[in-house]
């Protein structure tokens, strides 16, 4: 297990890293959490890997207002899970944020790995890449070129695969702030720290009397999409029977399940159900 | 090659690395920590966690030309930092059962560094999702938790049942 021939070059900022990945070959090293191990496996063969994880531009949070789009939370692409964690603003505007971030991994998986990597890598099983689709993120992509945003719904084409382009990168995560959004997820793992079997991610906002839903699930399908369910009346959320019923409506549409040795389709597809109930529940308690 | 600079338990180190090169293998086999264990060599077993700036990290997830300018410790830098708690440490670990082989032993002591390091008051279940991270195949992991929970009683960082 040992890592392939590379060259390796530290970006000195967001600029000189766009230069270096133009080359042929090149590709982002963030927290190395996911990427490292496919070096070693000989999965991933780059030839050059640029080293994104000292770039003080690229880390932290910040609150941004009065946008075109609304206000957003802004987070730099190599801002760590564990970071995220901590994370005063956060704590303050997206508290689903820091929960979504200690599901993954263990402790010194997280004081490393990012959470642009993880969008980037699109892993099916991951957290991030679903819950940004949940929660309407857009991503800012930085190239030699210039910038763009993108939705990340968009960015996901399969499993680690997204539409990204040679030389780009993305740069940021913008999560959209809506006032009297309700968020839950919920996962299920054999341990704490293992990849979830399955998980998911709600979004609730009301809209003339009813409830419009969007759902995604990690580790469930080849790539978190969102399920929007438009207009869900109180007794199809608020009680028990209602929430089963739905659940069942939702797993019906799921395609592909992922099947492997650690669960069955029809077992993911349960579990699928029951993250969401889960994720739903912890949404309606909070407040509207 | 990369030219590296950083601190090895206290120490400067400064030398050339190669791009390929873990930065387990370097402590390994180029630096002499002989306590850095390669089990998995993909972020999985955690018998070669080291700490970064004082956080928890797997050192063969990271390039030995990544930790340029970064302070390094290692489960021989925990003996020393803990040098008159370190008898206490060897002597629990003994008598509740927590060292078998030892190939995990050395990143539990890391892991058990961070916690001391920082004084984090944990419950036994807190313990216990820590010690998730790190895998032994020998002791199942109870007597482990003893022995965790034993060390933090007696430094006074064990939270009770009840207490939270």
């Amino acid at each position: 297990m040992k890592f392939p021939p590379l060259e390796y070059r530290r970006a000195e900022d967001l600029s000189s890293a766009c230069e270096l990945l133009a080359a042929e070959g090149a590709r982002p090293l963030a927290g190395g959490q996911s990427l490292l191990p496919l070096l070693a496996l000989r999965i991933a063969r780059p030839s050059i890997l640029v080293d994104l994880s000292r770039l003080e531009e690229l880390k932290g949070v910040v609150l941004a207002t009065g946008g075109v789009g609304g206000d957003v939370l802004s987070i730099g692409a190599v801002t760590t899970h564990a970071d995220i964690e901590q994370e005063a603003a956060v704590a303050g505007h997206l508290p689903i944020l820091g929960r979504v971030a200690s599901h993954i991994g263990h402790l010194s998986i997280r004081h490393l790995g990012t959470i642009g990597g993880s969008v980037a890598h699109a892993d099916p099983a991951a957290e991030w890449p679903a819950t940004c689709v949940a929660l309407g993120a857009l991503a800012e992509i930085t190239s030699r070129g210039g910038v763009r945003r993108a939705p990340v719904a968009e960015l996901l084409v399969g499993p680690y695969q997204t539409s990204l382009a040679d030389g780009e990168v993305i740069s940021r995560l913008e999560f959209p702030l809506e006032p009297g959004r309700r968020l839950g997820m919920a996962e299920v793992a054999r341990r704490p720290g293992d990849f979830a079997l399955a998980g998911a991610v709600c979004s609730l906002t009301q809209r003339e009397g009813a409830t419009e839903a969007v759902v995604s699930f990690f580790g469930v399908e080849g790539r978190p999409r969102p399920i929007r369910l438009p207009a869900l009346s109180s007794s199809e959320l608020l009680d028990e029977a209602g929430r089963e019923a739905l659940s069942h409506e939702v797993a019906a549409q799921l395609e592909d399940v992922l099947e492997d040795v650690h669960a069955s389709g029809t077992f993911r597809r349960h579990l699928a159900r029951v993250a969401l109930k889960r994720a739903l529940g912890e949404a309606l308690k909070e407040a509207a | 090659m990369s030219e590296i600079t950083f601190e090895l338990n206290g120490r400067r180190v400064a030398m050339a690395a190669a791009a390929t090169l873990s930065l387990a293998d370097l402590l390994r086999s180029k630096l002499g920590a002989r306590s850095i264990h390669l089990g998995c060599e993909q972020g999985v077993c955690g018998a070669c966690t080291i700490l970064l700036d004082g956080r928890s990290v797997r050192s063969c997830l990271m390039l030995a030309a990544q930790v340029d300018g970064r302070a390094v410790t290692t489960a021989e830098g925990v003996a020393e930092r803990y040098a008159e708690l370190w008898g206490e440490i060897e002597s629990t670990f003994l008598s509740e059962g927590a060292f078998q082989c030892g190939y995990c032993t050395s990143g539990m002591i890391v892991c058990l560094s961070e916690l001391l390091d920082r004084r984090l008051r944990l419950t036994s279940a807190e313990i216990a999702e820590r010690l998730s991270g790190q895998i032994c195949r020998c002791t199942g992991y109870a007597p482990l938790r003893s022995a965790f929970e034993s060390i933090l009683e007696k430094v006074d960082l064990l939270v009770r049942e009840g207490e939270r």
